[in-house]
């Protein structure tokens, strides 16, 4: 069925890897909810346990009495888990689907029941007991035998092992981060997915294994704001489109605002709209926020820009603003069609040099879009202020910076993000620097993570990791600070998410004597402030706005101050009218610099 | 009404901020509308361009819709592009002038050319038994209706109603081809003699506006009526005397300050 799909690299040798991912990996994820971690081991511990039990004592003839008890044992546990379950499932949260999913303690409940009966080694059972334990018995195997092979809900088992196996990201597992795009090959005429079957044959594995826990729909700010999007449905669709049927039968949430049972797909058929609405696709802050909750490690960001690229390359689909935004990019390398020579205007009478060719230096300073913004400059001045008090050697790209082509990435413009990445690239190689430092999560995730795929290797710091390691070697001494008030800092999901940065800006706030009420979802776990992903520039409504939740989880806890790192989160949330005072961190480090 | 072959002319822009080849935003939305209106007819189109073939801002019109781009690279423009479209029922181009002193004139010297009537400032175009209806763009909100019958030029207004997609995948699929490369006509039949002149865009003058003290009502009056503007009509005296007048406005508004 996955071979419909597109190929991608893989070998047998990677069923071994199993596993280990396993149980060390996954259960990584699933142990953040401890009662449904148990209950799993507890059912599928009990089940895999018995059936193989089974297999050794009757398939191998041994008929031996005490793995007889062990299958007892066994089915009893998975017993309990079973029921467990059941508990759970009396009372639905919203996330989960209902319908086969809610049979499902049943059906585990009567195998379990089944096998338990039949194993008892009691010689004298009688005849009617026999035939009910039998019966039973063949009722629990149906749900686990059809339903693999049918698709029901225990088709997860089979598909999330092998996804396991075969997950599109390998690195993953190796403890390394894997959050870059991957790149397409343009000149093959690679434009993205259009239909179900574009999908490379592990991704759509990687569907198959969604358990419809919905810990994705929690954690996505386009859900939360009532913006058409909800990640597990759309996995879900992506799976109905595979095995050509209609989204009918799906029995969670639905799109906010898009009716359930309209929808319908097959492997050859273009996904949008018959399957899935382009604004679905274009809600998305690509957060990965729902990669991050994913139990069964399914890679939602990949598929959604995947959707995306197709629509934009082929169509010139993007809404909104963002079709100027691209030409803007296109035409003057800057997000706003603004002159390349003036993003380094705030920067004159501060004596900073520009980096020339020949003239090597220690940090480059690039430093993204926000240049352009008066509100951020302020915080790109407090930067260079720490910079000098630091005594680094840098210099600011000056008019040689061209955007990275971060948003026309997201937003599915790769041919415009790849013409940037060269045209940067090639600026680099003229360049003679040790490291790069930027202020913006965007400029340092496209540099960082997806520019080596082009041959641009760099050492590319966020703001503040660099002044963390200037602060703790001791080169950068800075003062106590004079504030105050309750400070909360937000974590950009570019920064934490993508870059695994989140101790680095809360060391430099503790360093000035400031402490941090952490809110509701923070670090990895951190929720998005709605300006990623091209998101404010397509601007699909919802019923709320995304940075008045975020603003919400800071006033309640009562914070006066939001400490921010990313000039996106900056804008999004000044944005809210009514609000705590949004600060970057090097705004509140440089202001403790006169204490010294 | 059958129409059998439309044209589009598109020119090349340069971006205003950094000089970099683009197309003109205008053409373009004649070129999408034409796009529409081929499709909707089965119609032959015809995209051309008079002008280098090498300028890389042709690309631009393929990615947004151009199949093949038709390249007229002889002097004199107008009676070139006249002989080339000699059987076309409509001819789509953009207004005006994009900015500054660009000169916008060419769909009206095509026009006294072929001697076919142009409608300018359209905004849409419907079709009718035997005519188009055109709505077209005049300034204050204010619109008109006019048939027009076939041949024609239609140019667009930058209002016009139309969504620009530029797609990469259709920038690699169009060609662009070389119609000729000798004039067609002779060059000294060309009868207006026009010298065409390309030179950079100059910065534009910043207007001295003294502050308006109108209530929200006034405004408002001034938008959208034109008597409502204020100011005074000098027509006694000598030059002399006009002028002191002029400067004493501005030395009362702080405009200058000699
Ligand atoms: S995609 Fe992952 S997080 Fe979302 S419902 Fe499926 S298994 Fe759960
Ligand atoms: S990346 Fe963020 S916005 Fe997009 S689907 Fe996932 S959680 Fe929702």
């Amino acid at each position: 069925m996955w071979r419909t799909g597109k190929a991608a690299v893989w070998s047998w040798a990677q069923l071994l890897t199993i596993p280990k991912r396993y149980f060390v990996d996954l259960h990584h994820v699933v142990a953040r909810e401890p009662y449904i971690a148990h209950t799993h081991v507890a059912t599928a511990g009990g089940a895999v346990a018995a059936i193989f039990l089974v297999a050794l004592n009757y398939g191998l003839m041994h008929y031996s009495i005490v793995l007889n008890w062990a299958i007892v044992v066994a089915t009893c546990i998975m017993f309990i888990g079973a029921f467990f379950m059941w508990l759970r499932r009396r009372k639905v949260p919203l996330r989960l689907s209902r319908g086969a999913w809610n049979r499902l303690p049943y059906s585990l409940l009567v195998f379990a029941l089944g096998l338990f009966l039949v194993s008892l080694p009691v010689t004298s059972l009688s005849n009617g007991i026999a035939i009910l334990a039998i019966l039973l018995l063949l009722l629990g195997s149906a749900e686990l035998a059809l339903g693999i092979g049918l698709g029901g809900p225990m088709k997860h088992a089979v598909a999330g092992l092998l996804h396991l196996a075969f997950h599109p990201r390998q690195e993953r597992f190796s403890s390394k981060l894997s959050t870059g795009l991957k790149s397409l090959n343009l000149e093959n005429k690679e434009y993205g997915i259009n239909k179900p079957s574009d999908f490379q044959w592990n991704q759509l594995l990687g569907f198959d294994a969604c358990v419809q826990c919905g810990k994705c729909e929690t954690a996505c700010p386009a859900f939360a704001a009532g913006q058409p999007l909800n990640p597990k449905k759309l996995i879900q669709d992506l799976v109905v489109g595979l095995s050509s049927g209609t989204d009918a039968n799906f029995t969670g949430s639905p799109y906010p605002n898009i009716p359930i049972g309209k929808h319908a797909g097959s492997p050859n058929q273009t996904i949008v709209p018959s399957l899935i609405e382009a604004q679905t696709l274009w809600s998305c802050t690509t957060c990965r926020a729902c990669v991050q909750e994913c139990p069964m490690l399914i890679e939602h960001v990949d598929a959604i820009v995947g959707m995306r690229r197709n629509l934009t390359l082929t169509q010139g689909g993007v809404p909104g603003t963002a079709q100027q935004t691209l030409e803007n990019l296109r035409q003057t390398a800057t997000v706003g069609g603004l002159d390349r020579n003036a993003r380094y205007y705030w920067a004159i009478d501060l004596d900073v040099k520009t980096i020339q060719p020949n003239t090597p230096v220690d940090a480059l300073l690039v430093a993204g879009e926000g240049a352009f913004d008066m509100r951020y400059q302020r915080t790109l001045r407090a930067l260079i202020k720490l910079l000098k008090a630091a005594n680094v050697d840098f210099a600011v790209m000056g008019a040689l910076e061209s955007d990275t082509g971060d948003t026309a990435r997201r937003l599915g413009d790769e041919a415009t993000f790849q013409m940037l990445a060269k045209r940067n690239i090639a600026t680099f190689n003229t360049l003679q620097f040790k490291r790069i430092v930027t202020a913006d999560p965007h400029v340092l995730h496209s540099l960082k993570n997806e520019y080596p795929a082009f041959g641009g290797h760099y050492e590319v710091l966020h703001h503040t990791t660099l002044l963390a390691q200037l602060s703790a070697n001791g080169q950068l001494k800075l003062g106590k600070s004079d504030e105050t008030r309750k400070l909360t800092y937000h974590d950009p999901c570019y920064l934490a998410r993508y870059n695994n940065e989140t101790e680095s800006p809360r060391a430099l706030l503790r360093s000035v004597g400031i402490s941090i009420h952490e809110m509701e979802r923070s670090g990895l776990r951190g929720r998005c402030c709605g300006g990623g992903g091209g998101a404010p520039l397509t601007d699909i409504p919802g019923k709320q706005r995304i940075p008045d939740i975020r603003i919400a989880d800071a006033s309640t806890i009562g914070a006066e101050v939001v400490a921010v790192g990313c000039p996106q989160c900056t804008a999004m949330l000044e944005g809210v009218v009514e609000r705590p005072e949004v600060l970057d961190i090097a705004e509140l480090l440089a202001a403790s610099l006169e204490n010294v | 009404m059958i129409i059998k072959r439309i044209a589009v002319l598109i020119s090349a822009g340069r971006h205003p901020t950094s000089g970099q080849p683009r197309h003109c935003r205008n053409d373009s939305l004649a070129l999408t509308m034409a796009v529409d209106l081929a499709n909707s007819h089965s119609t032959e189109l015809d995209v051309i361009h008079a002008g280098n073939p090498e300028n890389p801002a042709l690309a631009n019109y393929l990615a947004l819709g151009a199949d093949e781009i038709k390249v007229i690279t002889a002097e004199p423009i107008i009676e070139n592009l006249a002989a080339n479209l000699k059987d076309v029922d409509l001819i789509l181009t953009g207004s005006r002038a994009e900015n500054g002193q660009d000169s916008g004139l060419l769909p009206y010297l095509l026009a006294v050319k072929l001697n076919i009537p142009i409608v300018a400032n359209a905004l849409e175009i419907k079709q009718m038994d035997d005519k188009l209806e055109v709505l077209q763009f005049f300034p204050k909100g204010k619109r008109r209706r006019v048939a027009v019958k076939l041949p024609a030029i239609i140019a667009i207004h930058p209002l016009a109603f139309v969504e620009l997609h530029y797609a990469y995948a259709r920038e690699q699929q169009g060609k662009i081809v070389v119609l000729d490369s000798r004039s067609t006509v002779n060059n000294t039949v060309a009868e207006n003699n026009l010298q065409w002149q390309i030179q950079p865009k100059m910065r534009k003058p910043n207007k001295l506006k003294a502050p308006e003290n109108l209530t929200g009502h006034g405004r408002l009056l001034s938008a959208i009526t034109s008597e409502n503007k204020g100011g005074t009509v000098v027509n006694e005296g000598n030059s002399v005397e006009k002028a002191q007048v002029i400067l004493s406005y501005l030395r009362e508004h702080q405009l200058i300050n000699f």
